[in-house]
């Protein structure tokens, strides 16, 4: 009994050692990630919105069929009075994963930009989205479509009737997208259309 | 032994994958490309390091009935410290690997390496231990990676090598490429080793 009490003290004095390490480094470490974080996203958006300088405001976020999609307004300059341009992250449902799609609009409603963020698709099949094709080794063939895309348009994939080359072997992955820049599209219009 | 040889045994003579048989799950799992089993390899090596080091040097002040939980607390510990050391530091490398990392605490070559060498060894012989282990386990890694990303994609690190007109075999950096793939080495070495035997006797 008093060996049971004795060894849990010794493994208690272990773990808090380890928990004041880890707590040193986190103190140590945390605001350096979160500077990266926010310098790491900030950027991000200025990829797919560029000549942003006067930087961004969240905006609530819009609800796509249940799916938040979240939405900034992007400033040319630091007075922020007249938008800039738009940055969304698109949500669609893939084949094992939901896939997220960052994608600026400019003022004139058409995409200036996109980028896949996240996305757990199957390596070699819907993953082919962000790799390049055979004989091209172009990395954004695929996201390279949408550009200067807008609303009207009614973005599709090919298989459907629409204009986006999808992947051979795979239509689940890319039609996801597809299906969610159009639909991110046509909410925006409807959430800022009076303004712009 | 001497300090070199427990360092080389890792490579061959005490290979992780192809002699003791551990940590077959990052093997198996993060083998699609040769990127990853890089990064998965080097992370692997800097916590068995870690902890290899950290074992020994408290191997005496560890209770034996309960060495198995100090070395798991242990083990966690350094792979948070990495995790958000390489993500304050180096977060290009955090994002390559980032879904690695936290797989590293279960993997078991580092509570093997604590329990079969580090709790009873020197600090230099440990951490010569954790090195060697640590190389073996990556260059098994780009080994696995290696072929099923040449198969299965046409591409070594991430850059094509073969001619378009070869059809890459997809299921090869699927899920039953790794099964194959570990099977066919695992068989090829044991082969070898009956050889080697034979031969002897």
């Amino acid at each position: 009994m008093r060996d049971i009490i004795k060894l849990g003290i010794i493994l208690m004095a272990y773990s808090l050692a380890a928990g004041a390490a880890l707590g040193f480094v986190n103190l140590k470490t945390k605001p350096v990630i979160t500077t990266n974080k926010e310098a790491a996203e900030n950027n991000a958006r200025l990829e797919v919105l560029p000549g942003m300088n006067g930087g961004f405001d969240e905006k609530k976020a819009m609800n796509v069929d249940g799916r938040e999609f979240r939405l900034w307004i992007g400033y040319k300059d630091g007075a922020k009075k007249e938008p800039g341009g738009y940055v969304f992250i698109a949500r669609g449902k893939g084949y094992s994963s939901v896939i997220e799609t960052m994608v600026g609009v400019g003022i004139d409603g058409k995409i200036t930009g996109d980028k896949i963020l996240a996305q757990q698709e199957t390596p070699g099949l819907g993953t082919k989205v962000l790799e390049g094709r055979a004989n091209e080794n172009d990395p954004l063939w695929f996201t390279k479509q949408f550009l200067g895309k807008s609303a009207e348009d009614n973005l599709k994939v090919k298989k459907d009737g629409g204009s986006i080359d999808a992947v051979t072997g795979a239509t689940v992955t890319p039609r996801a997208i597809t299906n969610s820049i159009n639909k991110g599209l046509v909410k925006l219009k409807e959430t800022v259309g009076g303004k712009s | 032994m001497s300090v070199f040889s427990e360092f080389t045994k890792g490579l061959y003579r005490e290979n992780p994958t192809f002699r003791i048989v551990l940590g077959l799950c990052p093997v198996l799992a993060v083998t699609t490309s040769v990127k990853n089993g890089i990064g998965m390899g080097i992370a692997t090596t800097m916590v068995l390091v870690c902890s290899n080091f950290i074992v020994s040097l408290m191997r005496k002040l560890i209770p034996n009935n309960i060495r198995i939980p100090v070395f798991i607390v242990i083990a966690a510990t350094f792979v948070c410290i990495v995790e958000m050391l390489m993500q304050a530091y180096s977060p290009d490398l955090y994002k390559a690997l980032g879904i690695f990392v936290p797989l590293i605490v279960v993997n078991c070559i580092i509570l093997g390496r604590a329990e079969a060498f580090a709790a009873k060894n020197t600090v230099l012989n440990s951490v010569a231990d954790g090195v060697g282990m640590g190389l073996g386990f990556t260059i098994n890694l780009i080994i696995v990676s290696a072929i099923r990303e040449i198969i299965g994609n046409g591409s070594f690190y991430g850059m094509s090598i073969l001619p378009s007109s070869y059809q890459p075999v997809l299921m090869m950096i699927l899920p039953p490429g790794a099964f194959l793939t570990l099977g066919y080495l695992l068989g090829f070495s044991n082969w070898i080793d009956m050889r080697k035997k034979n031969s002897q006797g």
